[in-house]
């Protein structure tokens, strides 16, 4: 069996490699418990036909690559540089990133959950809590009493 | 449409947990919206304790024991303004009542202030909050600004303590955690180094009668070097600016600000490291450092009462020479209290530890008893000197194979070159009282140690 089929809760159908597939641990997990004969979609109730697109563009290109053993994987996320190809991926409107993030974790396949929150992570660097507003069109809902309250409690960190 | 604040709570610790994401990050993060502030103010426990490891070394597996940090510096200036002190004058008395009228009441009635203090705070922040949080704002304010040196100090200052819990136990159990250095400006002139505080903020000093590095002598000069009581620092520091007897002292403990330059008697200290002529000694930094490498390598060794004996056991300047299978070793500490610095020729101190070991050389069953010794002192530039007598320190020991004798005397020199010592013990063997000999003493240099620079 080297093609699979994956239904998007939009009723999509993807005909995906099974290596590419098996990237995700919750797909792997049902292919062994469904002993799939490949004919009938595997139902991917959570996660749209874009954002699934998405995804197996994301195992398409990584599904070869060599597991990194546990240590190695720490040393790597530490690393700020995202390589081109991964930062190219993450290149998508906000909202396509975070459902990339949830589809990641329901989907269960750690290296692009962790790519995609590094690429968040990243973002939120070095802001200022105005330019995070900003940025993710987060809108403050502190009273004024409570705004105070926070600077207060943030004085610590200050430079002095 | 998902966003940011949305994010199950698992997932945006992922995010925040990043390695990207620094303190003030996260600080920014928390002061944008509620959800946001709740997350990383009440959840985040793992990340803020991932911040406490890397940045402040923090003991992560003995969470209880969270001594390592003092009182949170706004909880004791609160303390401390309304107690209607300035600042700059700690009287424990009007502390404690304070303390007792903001409702601490055990903070007021401990004698260990500060301990109690912080304890009490931590009851109080454990309910409001992320645990890792609040300790690591309380490391932030007491260290954040003492970073680099502070790294340095923790590691040595623990290989410290932990040679102190499994070599002595009762010691390790008076160590008192540390206090607020910065409540303690040392003079108008000079202002306490950044590894003084660092010190002073992981222990606060020792109590003067419980001696930490031993019990006497030379132990009692060293501890005292190095961590005189708080509120005598202030004094020693008016002292170094007042006195030429004090500056020996506490030189590596200051730093000279732009006021120094008005200092009286400036004339006579000169706070340039190249021309003074002080008792001088490496930073406390580098002393805290050497000493936790000496404990490692077992240099250093407790003594017959389970406490650091400063007088190290092998390697740099330590003499050794065996006779007979009786080793004689013996090494030397500057004593800055019996130096003296004047215009008109200066006495520089020194105390040395002489230890004579019957070895495993020794002939089955042989007894020798020191009879008399020997001293030939040499400095430079002066005719060496002979010095004989019965004994030594009024003793006569005996050393079979297996046993061993020590103890300490104090010389003084002229320069701070110092000078050396050398010479022999004249044995007789107590089976065939016809035959003696003499061990050797092979020549133990003494010298103050130059300054390497203020910190």
């Amino acid at each position: 069996m080297s093609q699979i089929k994956l239904q998007s809760s939009d009723g999509r159908e993807f005909t995906v490699d099974a290596k590419a597939a098996k990237m995700s641990e919750t797909i792997k997990n049902m292919l062994e418990d469904l002993g799939g004969d490949g004919e009938n979609a595997i139902p991917v109730p959570n996660v749209t036909g874009a954002i699934l697109e998405k995804v197996i563009q994301y195992c398409l290109h990584h599904k070869d690559d060599v597991a990194k053993p546990e240590e190695d994987e720490t040393k790597a996320k530490k690393q700020e540089d995202i390589d081109s190809w991964d930062a190219d991926f993450c290149r998508v409107d906000q909202g396509t990133l975070f459902e990339m993030i949830l589809a990641a974790n329901y989907l269960d396949i750690k290296p692009m959950l962790d790519l995609t929150c590094k690429t968040v992570a990243n973002m939120i660097r070095g802001k200022t809590p105005d330019e995070i507003r900003k940025l993710f069109n987060i809108k403050s809902d502190f009273s004024p009493e409570e705004e105070e309250q926070v600077k207060k409690e943030n004085d610590w960190c200050e430079e002095k | 449409m998902t966003s940011l604040p949305t994010l199950p709570l698992e997932l945006l610790e992922l995010i925040l947990g990043d390695p990207a994401v620094s303190v003030r990050d996260l600080v920014a993060v928390s002061a944008t919206c509620r959800a946001l502030r709740d997350v990383v103010e009440l959840g985040s426990d793992a990340i803020w304790r991932r911040h406490c490891v890397a940045t402040f070394s923090v003991d992560e597996s003995n969470p209880d024991q969270d001594t390592d940090a003092p009182l949170d510096p706004r909880e004791l200036t609160s303390i401390m303004s309304a107690a209607g002190g300035d600042g700059t004058q700690v009287d424990q008395e009007r502390v404690h009542e304070a303390a007792r009228a903001r409702g601490i009441p055990s903070c007021a009635l401990n004698p260990t202030l500060w301990r109690t203090a912080d304890e009490s705070r931590n009851d109080r922040a454990a309910a409001a909050g992320s645990p890792w949080r609040r300790r690591y704002i309380r490391h932030h304010l007491a260290f954040g600004h003492l970073l680099p040196t502070y790294t340095r100090m923790r590691r040595a200052w623990r290989i410290f303590t932990g040679w102190l819990r499994v070599n002595s136990p009762r010691i390790h159990g008076l160590l008192r955690p540390g206090t607020l250095g910065l409540l303690y400006p040392a003079s108008k002139y000079a202002s306490l180094t950044q590894a003084v505080l660092c010190l002073y903020r992981m222990n606060d000093g020792q109590n003067i009668g419980m001696p930490v590095f031993g019990t006497a002598g030379a132990y009692d000069e060293v501890r005292d070097l190095f961590f005189p009581r708080l509120r005598e620092l202030d004094v020693l520091g008016r002292q170094l600016i007042r006195f030429m007897g004090a500056p020996c002292i506490v030189m590596p403990l200051l730093e000279p600000n732009a006021d120094a330059r008005d200092a009286p008697l400036l004339d006579l200290i000169s706070f340039d490291s190249k021309g003074l002529d002080g008792f001088q000694t490496n930073s406390l930094t580098e002393w805290i450092e050497g000493y936790a490498r000496d404990l490692a390598s077992t240099r250093l060794i407790a003594d017959d009462n389970g406490v650091i004996d400063l007088f190290p056991t092998f390697g740099e300047g330590v003499s050794t020479a065996t006779t007979n299978g009786i080793q004689i070793s013996m090494s030397s500490l500057p004593w800055p209290s019996r130096t003296r610095l004047h215009e008109n020729g200066s006495e520089y101190g020194f105390i040395y530890k002489l230890r004579m070991v019957g070895t495993n050389a020794m002939p089955a069953g042989a007894r020798y008893k020191l009879a008399s010794r020997r001293w030939v002192i040499e400095q430079p530039d002066t005719p060496s000197e002979t010095v004989e007598g019965p004994g030594v320190v009024g003793l006569y020991p005996e050393i079979a194979a297996g046993s061993h004798f020590q103890y300490c005397s104090a010389t003084s020199y002229s320069t701070r070159m110092g000078g050396s010592m050398r010479g022999h013990f004249v044995m007789l063997d107590m089976n065939a009282p016809s035959y003696s000999f003499a061990a050797q003493i092979a020549p133990c240099v003494m010298t103050v140690p130059p300054i390497t620079r203020f910190e």
